[in-house]
């Protein structure tokens, strides 16, 4: 069952006529026996053991803990310690399997005993990296005294599996998920916006998402045979697909929780129209950034062995180089746990890294690039310059997300190698210009008329994310208007989604990008 | 307020499932305009003029010839073949043909027996003529999870979503009413077919369901129509669409209900009519072209006529314009 499912939407509406005919303190109740049917119909169920394992050694590890009374525990510290490493360790077996697999079948080859180990199979849990990294900071909130252990297992257990955001996330901390176990009366706003939002998501994910990912897998099924422009055509394509499809899957479970007037925190805000690579990143999956600050980045930059670096450095470079020394290397070790969570080297080298890289020179060239625009007298608050920037950005974003849709690092250095005037293999790229626009979208399996659907409906979305900068949100702007002129908007946004959507019982969708993970 | 808002809410979802329905019904129609699904023309037929229909996939619609039966021997029929058409299909047709029309013979193809239900799209392109008509919204009982599918089909035929002139436009088909569900292919297989697909083999190892054609037999029995299964000429299996497994598993069901089983694929129907594959077989190797399907409704028609106990009315309740033969033959020849 995925969240555009049919079945999805009668789980939903299911439970939220059960959630607010039940009394108001089974509320709960109610979503975490929807959390474990939905678990039961979307994954392998008896994976839901592993989620089960890490929510009781999180209710373990912080069983001690009270707010005010934190490390100073030994017992307290050696248990919210086995909760993380438990967590850490189940998630590295099941889900980071494509780093100890290699490994194992080495040992395999100088030890034949071991051999078959290397061929092992395992099924991870459903939503692994996002639950996983939710336990992770629940104990350490609680160890750090943010926030008071839950003594409610099931209510913990609910944390980590609620349904909506058990495929693609948001990453919630416990303090923001606390209207989980608040008591909802019926509110007509809330699932009006609920149902909005989930409107919005849908159009994203099959109207847009779903056209672009046709020419994408496309090309990458066989990227011998497409060279040149197909391939810079798909390298430009593929963050609107990857962006229409995560925040498809974010307006879907942010809308479904909002039905039950849970708010779930928000994951993107407008990315595309960032100046800096920073500011993109912080608009950007924004919950997994903010989790990655605040448990790795912080805690690691705050340790002992980097205070200790920190003053070495700043007595060796001064304290000007020896501040970015040691932030870079925070950033470099939050980057890597980044790319470590994706599951696979090629997003710790390919994606992770080279984003790492270019935040490093773009801090390091800050104040040359200022100089220059000053000296061509380039006015930096024009819409031209602007646009320029956010252009920049999407580049380099587009770049980095080559290698998260490559298959593996090798694959993705052999796509540049094929984009014609960069290291240009093959000539094919340019005679592209002598065949019809048509022909060229159609060898790619997408007929014009979902080019121009594409198109128009990206244009929507933008629109939105314009009116989301300007006025703060483009669901406030449409209340706003006079009830006809709502009523016909959502009424074409309705049908725009069911007739333009890529859907059905013949079409195969694709999988939501981020519920690999 | 809060009743306000909800009235609003529910009148809003009202407009929704109406526009859907509507939505539905124009896709509906796109897809009756394909000729090979269309059948539109059967509803503009007078009531009791038909006695006679051919239902199947499309190695029926390409086989037999309403009108050319009719005018050789005064059976009045219609051929309600469609593309991959599956038994639930036929057997709905039949249904719906029997409101309409006082039934006396039902010929099935017998391909379709290879497939008896599964594919939601398929079965509503195959009754899209019928529109949301009570037989139609039968297949939502088969359909039990996806009946919702069934309800509004925009949602399986929106990718057939277009409007175009004829949308709206009531005579989009006119051109085809002449054809009455044939449709004609004028390729031949070539020299190289000379012999049947069927070599003897005994064996019974092909898989088929029965389940609508049993109660398509059903029906007919308890509405005293004939039935009538025939398997179209073919000049290659390759595809393992019809071979002597298909073939003795069809005739031992047809023996043990009595239902009359031809072949045209049997030594016996070849020599008897005297079927060519090379010249009566479209290049397809699969469907009959204009010739063969001459010879097939010429059996047909002496075989209604010398079948025993069954009376038609030839010539008697249907006149079909002199107009519209020749508009037939002209489209025929093409």
């Amino acid at each position: 069952m995925t969240i555009t499912s049919f079945y999805y939407l009668l789980l939903v509406f299911g439970t939220v006529v059960i959630y607010y005919i039940v009394p108001k303190a089974g509320q709960w109740m109610c979503l975490l026996l929807a959390s474990i049917l939905f678990y039961f119909a979307a994954a392998t169920p008896y994976t839901l053991v592993y989620v089960a394992i890490s929510t009781i050694f999180a209710y373990l590890g912080t069983l001690y803990l009270e707010s005010g009374k934190t490390a100073q525990n030994k017992r307290a510290t050696y248990l919210a310690l086995t909760g993380v490493l438990v967590n850490a360790f189940l998630w590295l077996v099941l889900k980071g399997s494509s780093f100890w697999i290699p490994v194992i079948s080495l040992v395999g080859r100088i030890f034949p005993a071991m051999k078959d180990t290397g061929a092992i199979s395992l099924i991870a849990a459903l939503g692994m990296g996002y639950y996983t990294l939710q336990l992770i900071g629940y104990i350490l909130d609680c160890y750090w005294g943010n926030c008071r252990p839950q003594k409610n297992i099931g209510k913990l257990f609910l944390f980590a599996c609620y349904f909506p955001q058990m495929t693609s996330g948001p990453i919630s901390r416990y303090s923001q998920l606390q209207d989980l176990y608040e008591k909802h009366a019926f509110c007509y706003e809330n699932i009006a916006h609920g149902a909005q939002r989930i409107l919005w998501g849908f159009l994203k994910k099959l109207v847009i998402a779903e056209r672009a990912a046709i020419i994408v897998n496309e090309v990458w099924s066989d990227p011998g045979t497409y060279q040149g422009c197909y391939r810079w055509l798909v390298m430009l394509i593929f963050p609107i697909q990857m962006y229409a499809d995560f925040s498809g899957a974010m307006d879907i479970v942010i809308g479904t929780s909002e039905l039950f007037g849970i708010k779930l925190p928000e994951n993107f805000n407008a990315p595309f129209f960032s100046r800096s690579l920073r500011e993109f990143w912080q608009r950007w999956h924004i919950t997994l950034g903010s989790w990655a600050k605040d448990y790795v980045l912080y805690p690691f930059l705050k340790s002992g062995f980097m205070v200790r670096l920190s003053k070495a450095l700043k007595k060796k470079f001064g304290k000007k180089a020896g501040r970015f020394i040691a932030t870079e290397l925070g950033m470099l070790v939050l980057w890597t746990v980044l790319g470590l969570w994706h599951g696979a080297v090629k997003y710790v080298v390919g994606v992770n890294l080279w984003y790492w890289f270019v935040l490093m020179l773009s801090e390091l060239c800050a104040d040359r690039l200022k100089k220059l625009t000053s000296f061509f007298k380039i006015n930096v608050r024009c819409i031209g310059w602007r646009m320029v920037q956010c252009f920049r950005i999407y580049i380099i974003f587009a770049v980095g997300s080559v290698f998260f849709r490559a298959d593996s690092l090798a694959q993705g250095l052999e796509f540049f190698q094929g984009l014609p005037g960069v290291f240009a293999k093959g000539a094919s790229g340019l005679s592209v210009f002598c065949v019809s626009f048509q022909e060229w979208t159609e060898g790619m399996g997408l007929a014009q008329k979902d080019i121009v659907i594409f198109l128009v409906a990206f244009a929507l979305v933008l629109a939105a994310d314009v009116l989301h900068e300007k006025a703060g949100s483009a669901r406030a702007w449409v209340d706003r208007r006079a009830l006809p002129l709502r009523w016909a908007l959502w009424t074409a946004l309705i049908f725009i989604v069911v007739i333009y959507g890529k859907y059905g019982m013949e079409y195969s969708s694709a999988n939501f990008i981020y519920q690999a993970f | 307020m809060k009743n306000r808002k909800i009235a609003g809410a529910i009148i809003f979802l009202a407009i929704q499932l109406f526009l859907l329905y509507v939505y539905s019904v124009i896709a509906l129609r796109n897809v009756g305009e394909d000729a090979t699904y269309n059948h539109s023309d059967f509803y503009e037929c007078d009531e009791n003029s038909i006695e006679v229909i051919f239902v199947g996939g499309s190695f029926s619609y390409c086989t037999f010839s309403p009108i050319e039966l009719y005018e050789r021997y005064g059976i009045s029929s219609y051929n309600f073949g469609t593309s991959n058409q599956y038994a639930i299909s036929s057997y709905l047709w039949t249904l719906e043909a029997s409101e309409y029309q006082d039934l006396k013979v039902v010929v099935l193809e017998a391909m379709t027996i290879s497939m008896s239900h599964g594919n939601l799209g398929n079965d509503i392109r195959a009754l899209s003529s019928m529109g949301i008509s009570k037989n139609y919204l039968r297949l939502a009982l088969t359909y039990k999870r996806n009946a919702y599918n069934v309800l509004f089909p925009v949602f399986v035929l929106h990718d057939e979503w277009e409007i175009n002139e004829n949308t709206f436009s009531a005579s989009a088909c006119a051109e085809e009413s002449c054809l009455k569900g044939y449709v004609p292919l004028h390729s031949e297989a070539g020299s190289e077919y000379q012999d049947s697909i069927l070599t003897g083999d005994e064996t019974e190892d092909a898989y088929l369901k029965f389940t609508y054609v049993d109660k398509l037999r059903e029906f007919c029995n308890e509405n005293g129509i004939q039935l009538i299964i025939v398997k179209s000429l073919m000049a290659s299996n390759e595809s393992g669409s019809w071979s002597d497994g298909y073939h003795n598993r069809v005739a031992a069901y047809a023996e043990e209900y009595g239902i009359p089983f031809i072949d045209f694929n049997s030594q016996e129907y070849i020599d008897e009519i005297g079927f060519v594959i090379a010249e009566d077989v479209a290049e397809d190797l699969r469907h009959m072209n204009v010739n063969g399907a001459g010879k097939a409704t010429d059996f047909i028609g002496e075989y209604l006529t010398n079948m025993e106990g069954l009376e038609l009315n030839l010539y008697q309740n249907s006149q079909i314009d002199e107009n519209v033969i020749a508009l037939y033959y002209e489209t025929i020849s093409d």
